[in-house]
């Protein structure tokens, strides 16, 4: 052999690939240190492949399971089935004939009006009766006995056609919105299938209801059925004995709706009245379209069995009933969810029972909404006209618009609420003589400027959140602080007296005598209204004031000043305070004075 | 005495449940690791394994006496190729590419966590160079694979991976021989004994 090996000779060398030539190479690999060096590279490369000749194990897992896939029936495979030529022949004739006798049975009176019904259907709303009833073809004689157990097929469902007008009413606080939609439903005698779908919404299967609203002695709804395998779709079984169009209604609740309200003041130069504008904000993230919808809203809190977005979001509208019978029977799941899927199924009627049943507090809230005057804790509060609303679009909507409020304004001090500084309230009440009254405000976030009565500009006064505001109740509104208000409280002489003392001579009581100045500035180019409120460390006291003030409990008191514009007044008191034994004193004596006031009172009465 | 495959097969053939599970017994390690190298791919390889068995439980009648091991082997082989070709139109990655295969040998960073491993070191130069191998069978055809890994793995001889791979002695070498080739590229180099 001349020269030396190449790779591709060593390879086949080194793994029998010609043994031809084998004794050759071994031969040369024995003379040649070259490739014999090269063989051994090349075998310690090929050796690496042994880092992956471990042994891998089937474990008992799987080899059972492949046992079990093993023993398992297998589906039957589809026979591919090529047709003889004659039998393409039969077929044809078989064909003719049946449409032979088709074109013969379905030449009666009745037919051709069904053919005249269909052109005058709407394009998305399909109407069919059943077919197979052989009353259907005897007008006044049908039997509305024996429902239909399900559509047999696609193209006898009803489809929903457009909305004629919606309403929704939405329960802010529990995110539920009642939907109540009118639309008309081109029907043929006989049995009718619905199919209402709610896919990517969030209506609550539930609570869906159909009603007609018209001709409801000829029209019953006899069922809403829950299709298996189908998600997201209910449908109504509807008998008719009329034709034509039929305006039903369809309510249900649906989640995702909710609205927030919103007020503008308009304070007048003089801050003694006030414009209010009140806005509603809708947003509407439920996956419906609103389109011409009048907007109603409800004040105050709904207590709910369920969340209606959890219920929406259910792959069976009652759950699956039969998983639950399965669970009750001990099947598996498996098993539970074939029967699960058997096609039209229907839900067993006491089911809906039960479950409208317990939303039967739910329902008792829509028929409590029309209580308007205190019978209920609720309040309807419905938006004038129509709006459309789209799914994830918000509307800010004009609630109302009330002129000439007269408002107070009002400056507080007090240091236990409010610290150093001066707050300013708005104060209206909401009753007729304040050009409101009409109905509560629904709680919100109010923003008040003022009228600078320059040109007609605006400064901004504050904000503040309003709470639900029930009619002919006073509301004040904190505007935060005043800067053109100012209350200055200074200490001006501190002293004791009265000293009592125990048996040892120790102090054990005294009384101490507090004088105070407060400065009050008021800067602003306006009649004001100030209320001072202090509070004493202890509830026995006396005080002396030239002041006049309210005594508001035990150890706080108020005085109430009116200033004149660009005014500063100076109060002074002197507050005197009993502690130790001199307490105890003090609450004797004037325990003592009232008593011998109660003796006095009868005898000057007699 | 062992029973041999022949009388296994027939007592399934009779009704015997419990011939094909000591066929599956007898065979599922090897064959697991069969799958997993041609597959390189360890949850495929177990939908494979499932299905070879479940063809050989189906047609256990068609056995016509000979090399068991082989015709098993052909199944599965048929089994995995079938895939591969419906998976060419559509190509499946899996998202646990660096585990699939041995878990516990792909991944490195398990080596370096294992308390009890001796030489970290050495055992992560280890997963290095399994990774590398792996890597490298994985650049080879289909049919280059399956003839390296019957006749390097599971150690047929050539004329019994002709039998498997039903074609002549010399279109195995040939296979086996583009094979090898590619890998002396592909394969790293490595200085230190292998276990």
């Amino acid at each position: 052999m001349n020269g030396h090996l190449s790779q591709n000779t060593l390879i086949k060398y080194l793994f029998n690939l010609n043994e031809e030539s084998k004794a050759d190479i071994a031969k040369h690999l024995d003379q040649c240190p070259q490739c014999a060096a090269r063989r051994d590279q090349l075998k310690a490369k090929f050796a690496t492949l042994d880092t992956l000749n471990e042994e891998i194990k089937a474990d008992e897992a799987l080899i059972a399971k492949t046992i079990a896939a093993a023993k398992a029936p297998t589906k039957p495979t589809r026979n591919r089935f090529i047709p003889p030529t004659w039998l393409s022949a039969v077929a044809a004739i078989l064909l003719i004939g049946t449409l032979a006798i088709t074109i013969f049975q379905f030449n009666g009176p009745d037919n051709i009006e069904t053919a005249d019904l269909t052109k005058k259907d709407q394009p998305i709303a399909k109407t069919q009766s059943d077919h197979k009833s052989p009353e259907l073809k005897v007008p006044g004689t049908f039997n509305f006995d024996n429902p239909p157990f399900a559509p047999a097929s696609a193209i006898e469902l009803n489809v929903l056609p457009k909305k004629e007008s919606t309403q929704i009413t939405i329960y802010n606080s529990a995110d539920l919105t009642l939907v109540r939609e009118k639309r008309k439903l081109t029907l043929k005698r006989g049995w009718n299938w619905l199919q209402f779908m709610w896919a990517n919404t969030l209506i609550d299967p539930t609570s869906l209801s159909l009603e007609p609203t018209e001709q409801r002695d000829k029209v019953r709804i006899e069922q809403l059925v829950f299709p298996a395998r189908l998600k997201d779709i209910g449908r109504w079984l509807i008998a008719s004995e009329t034709e034509g169009q039929v305006e039903f209604e369809i309510t249900y609740f649906i989640s995702g709706v909710n609205w927030r309200a919103f007020y503008m003041g308009t304070l007048t130069p003089d801050e003694k009245q006030m414009k209010l504008e009140g806005y509603v904000k809708v947003a509407n993230n439920s996956g419906e379209d609103f389109e011409k919808t009048q907007t109603r809203l409800i004040v105050g809190k709904v207590n709910l069995l369920d969340r209606i977005a959890d219920l929406a979001r259910r792959q069976h509208p009652y759950n699956s009933p039969l998983r639950e019978y399965g669970k009750m029977r001990g099947w598996d799941a498996d098993e539970s969810d074939k029967f699960d899927h058997e096609e039209g199924e229907k839900l067993p009627t006491e089911d809906f029972g039960t479950i409208l049943g317990g939303l039967s507090d739910v329902l008792e809230l829509k028929r409590k909404e029309v209580k308007k005057q205190g019978l209920s804790e609720y309040f309807l509060y419905t938006i004038e006209g129509t709006e459309n609303i789209k799914n994830k679009w918000a509307k800010r909507l004009p609630s109302f618009t009330a002129d000439q409020i007269d408002v107070e304004s009002l400056y507080k001090y007090d240091e236990n609420l409010y610290g150093k500084n001066v707050i300013r309230f708005v104060s209206f009440k909401n009753d007729e003589d304040h050009n409101l009254g009409n109905t509560p405000i629904p709680n919100g976030s109010m923003k008040i400027y003022a009228d600078t009565g320059e040109n007609g500009s605006l400064s901004f006064t504050g904000s503040t959140n309003i709470k639900y505001i029930p009619v002919n109740e006073k509301v004040e509104l904190n505007l935060g602080n005043a800067r053109g208000v100012i209350v200055q409280p200074k200490i001006m002489d501190q002293r004791t007296r009265n000293y009592t003392y125990d048996k040892n001579g120790n102090i054990a009581g005294y009384e101490k005598l507090t004088t105070y100045k407060l400065d009050v500035r008021n800067t602003r180019r306006l009649d004001i209204r100030v209320e001072i409120k202090r509070h004493f460390p202890t509830k026995t006291w006396q005080l002396e004031s030239y002041q006049k003030y309210e005594k508001i409990d035990a150890d706080t008191i108020k005085y109430n000043l009116n200033m004149k514009p660009e005014s500063k007044m100076v109060i002074k008191y002197v507050i005197t305070t009993y502690h130790g034994k001199n307490e105890t004193i003090y609450n004797e004596k004037q325990l003592k004075a009232r008593s011998s006031q109660k003796a006095v009172t009868p005898q000057a009465q007699g | 005495m062992e029973t041999t495959d022949k009388s296994l097969i027939e007592a399934h053939l009779s009704g015997d449940g419990s011939a094909f599970a000591e066929l599956v017994n007898r065979y599922g390690d090897g064959m697991l690791g069969y799958l997993t190298k041609i597959c390189g791919n360890r949850p495929q390889a177990e939908d494979f394994f499932q299905e070879t068995f479940k063809r050989v439980h189906e047609k256990a009648c068609t056995f016509r006496g000979g090399n068991f091991k082989s015709w098993l082997y052909t199944i599965a082989t048929r089994v995995a190729f079938d895939t591969f070709r419906k998976q060419k139109k559509l190509r499946f990655i899996s998202l646990n590419s660096v585990l699939d295969v041995n878990s516990d040998v792909s991944d490195i960073s398990a080596v370096c966590v294992d308390e009890n491993c001796p030489d970290p070191h050495e055992e992560l130069e280890k997963a290095e160079i399994r990774t590398q191998v792996r890597n490298a069978l994985n650049k080879l055809p289909h049919k280059q694979r399956a003839t390296l890994v019957l006749a390097y793995y599971q150690q047929l001889s050539y004329a019994q991976v002709a039998d498997v791979l039903e074609c002549s002695i010399g279109t195995v070498k040939t296979q086996m021989f583009r094979a090898l080739k590619m890998l002396a590229i592909h394969l790293p180099e490595f200085a230190g004994g292998v276990k």
